[in-house]
């Protein structure tokens, strides 16, 4: 694999990584009991 | 006056008519000193994703890493792709208690958020004093538009570095964040249109026949190692192994909770739109380092003997009529002035909040009197950040880039125990973030200096930095084991209550007695 190749390749695995992140963990929204 | 020079000069005036009447908008927004310090939760996630995007990208990113790959080639690439995934990575795991905490006790600036983090004075004051280094990193700005100014419009150098403060100077002074983030969010879109504009030339080959394929191979004809096939060269002290790629990817994890950037989080309107904005910025960020790529194709086209950081002006001028080569003098000042101004806007909080406002004004000084001077400071900051880094920039320092990285690299190293691992761990204490922050700034200089002789450091500020900041995160953690915890109510009136623990918030931490009762401010709470 090239460096562009693998440009693309991490790229695109660091998106869905923060994709599931983002939307499946409490990692960046505050939780609700915070929230008043 | 070649035509490039007059489409340039004709852009370069819209431009900044436009960033000024932004400055302006800023300004009929900006009622009291924390609108000025932070603009608290103001603006959607996209404008602030733009925005965030726009200052993490500077002048030097935008001139620097295209010259590194046209001199170095392909292999050189692991650095714009590794180091956004390390920031936007860093800023996923800090976002959320910056801007919890931000909200609750009125932050206005990162030194002052750490010092709220761990109840502790003398990490906010020790922060705030290392962050002043960021001087250079405004002064490197300010020398790249000067250069900008010489080589495109063909003004003097000093008449360049003066357009350029002056224009900083009017919009900040006007609109302090507010004028920050919108001129950003515009900037922000200039650059992802030159980077995405550089990513299809590669890709589509201009100026070879035949594609990326045909870049390649011209770039390998000329030098072998340059090609793609060389994934890692030993000549670049940055990227000549895997583990010096790693540690670059360590060294920026920290990177994204520097003052100027990790301020903004607090100007995102609604914390629930956090997703939508991290996501922003995380695919914006990924897309603006392709400006990388105009490098490799300069080194297809235009032969051997550019100067490496004029590469991607030189390639719009020979590939396109002047006035689209011109547009260009646009996205790169919009990098460097992106940079700059929240730059600006974080050494002047230094001296207005974590110095003035949290030090140095007195708990019987009345709140009225705290925040009209805090207003007042903060606009001669400003004046006196931009003078100081205009004189810095007269007789440009010979070791520029050594003096940049020096602050750069020591913030990132001090920040990354008390920041990245107490963002995560409840647990961290003040103990362990003081010596992991002391750690981190003088374990730093001593690796970056040779003091101290590490695998891949010689010429490496970046693998410095690497391992400083593993440095520093394991003193945070040993020392945080080997001392005492913080008291659990002051770590709920950071973190909220644990789930299911139905304790009552201690009223001693709680958002209306917090250290600072009347000083919290703010505009939101």
């Amino acid at each position: 694999m090239n460096v562009v190749v693998w440009w693309f390749v991490l790229m695109f695995a660091a998106w869905i990584l923060a994709a599931l992140i983002l939307w499946t963990t409490n990692l960046v929204v505050p939780d609700e009991d915070d929230e008043e | 006056m070649s035509s490039v020079a007059v489409w340039s000069w004709i852009f370069l005036i819209a431009s900044i008519g436009l960033f000024v009447a932004l400055g302006y908008v800023g300004m009929t927004r900006t009622k009291n000193a924390d609108d000025f310090a932070v603009a608290r939760s103001s603006y959607g996630p996209w404008v602030l994703g733009l925005a965030v995007v726009a200052t993490t990208a500077s002048g030097s990113t935008f001139l620097g890493i295209p010259g590194l790959a046209y001199s170095v080639g392909f292999s050189s690439l692991w650095y714009p792709i590794v180091y956004p995934i390390g920031i936007y990575m860093g800023m996923l795991l800090t976002a959320k208690l910056v801007r919890t905490v931000g909200d609750k006790f009125g932050n206005r600036s990162i030194p002052e958020f750490v010092g709220q983090r761990y109840d502790s004075d003398f990490l906010r004051v020790g922060l705030a004093i290392v962050s002043l280094l960021l001087m250079f990193y405004i002064t490197a700005q300010l020398v790249a538009a000067a250069t900008l100014f010489q080589t495109m419009l063909g003004v003097g150098y000093i008449t360049g570095l003066l357009v350029t403060a002056v224009v900083l100077l009017i919009y900040i002074t006007m609109g302090g964040s507010h004028a920050d983030i919108l001129t950003d969010a515009i900037q922000g879109l200039f650059m992802l249109a030159l980077a995405v504009g550089v990513a299809v030339l590669f890709f589509v080959g201009a100026g070879v026949e035949g594609g990326a394929g045909a870049v390649n191979a011209a770039v390998a004809e000329k030098n072998q190692s340059a090609g793609w096939g060389t994934l890692f060269n030993p000549e670049d002290p940055v990227t000549a192994s895997a583990w010096l790629v790693f540690l670059l990817f360590v060294a920026h994890l920290p990177f994204g909770v520097l003052p100027h950037i990790g301020n903004k989080f607090m100007a995102l309107n609604n914390a629930r739109q956090m997703r939508t904005f991290l996501m922003i910025v995380i695919v914006a960020g990924g897309i603006l380092p392709m400006i990388g790529l105009g490098g490799i194709l300069g080194a297809a086209v235009l032969g051997q003997n550019v100067t490496p950081d004029a590469v991607i002006p030189t390639l719009f001028t020979e590939l396109f009529p002047p006035a689209l080569a011109a547009f260009l003098a646009v996205g790169i000042l919009s990098a460097i002035l992106s940079t700059s101004d929240g730059l600006v806007v974080s050494i002047s909080q230094i001296l207005a909040n974590d110095l003035y406002r949290k030090t140095f004004a007195g708990s019987e000084t009345p709140t009225e009197v705290v925040e009209r001077n805090s207003l007042w400071i903060v606009r001669v900051g400003v004046f006196l950040a931009l003078a100081g880094a205009v004189a810095m920039s007269w007789n440009p320092p010979e070791f520029l880039a050594i003096l940049l990285w020096i602050g750069i690299g020591g913030i990132v190293s001090g920040m990354a125990g008390p920041i990245l691992i107490g963002s995560l761990w409840r647990r961290a204490n003040k103990t362990g973030a003081i010596a992991s922050f002391i750690v981190g700034v003088v374990g730093y200089a001593l690796i970056y200096t040779g003091s101290l002789d590490l695998l891949g450091v010689d010429g490496n500020p970046f693998a410095a930095a690497g391992y400083s900041v593993m440095i520093a995160s394991a003193v945070m953690v040993i020392v945080t084991l080997l001392t005492r915890p913080m008291p659990e109510e002051f770590v709920n009136s950071i973190f909220g209550e644990r789930r299911g623990l139905g304790r009552a918030q201690s009223p001693a931490y709680s958002r209306t007695s917090a250290h600072d009762p009347e000083r919290s401010g703010g505009t939101s709470s």
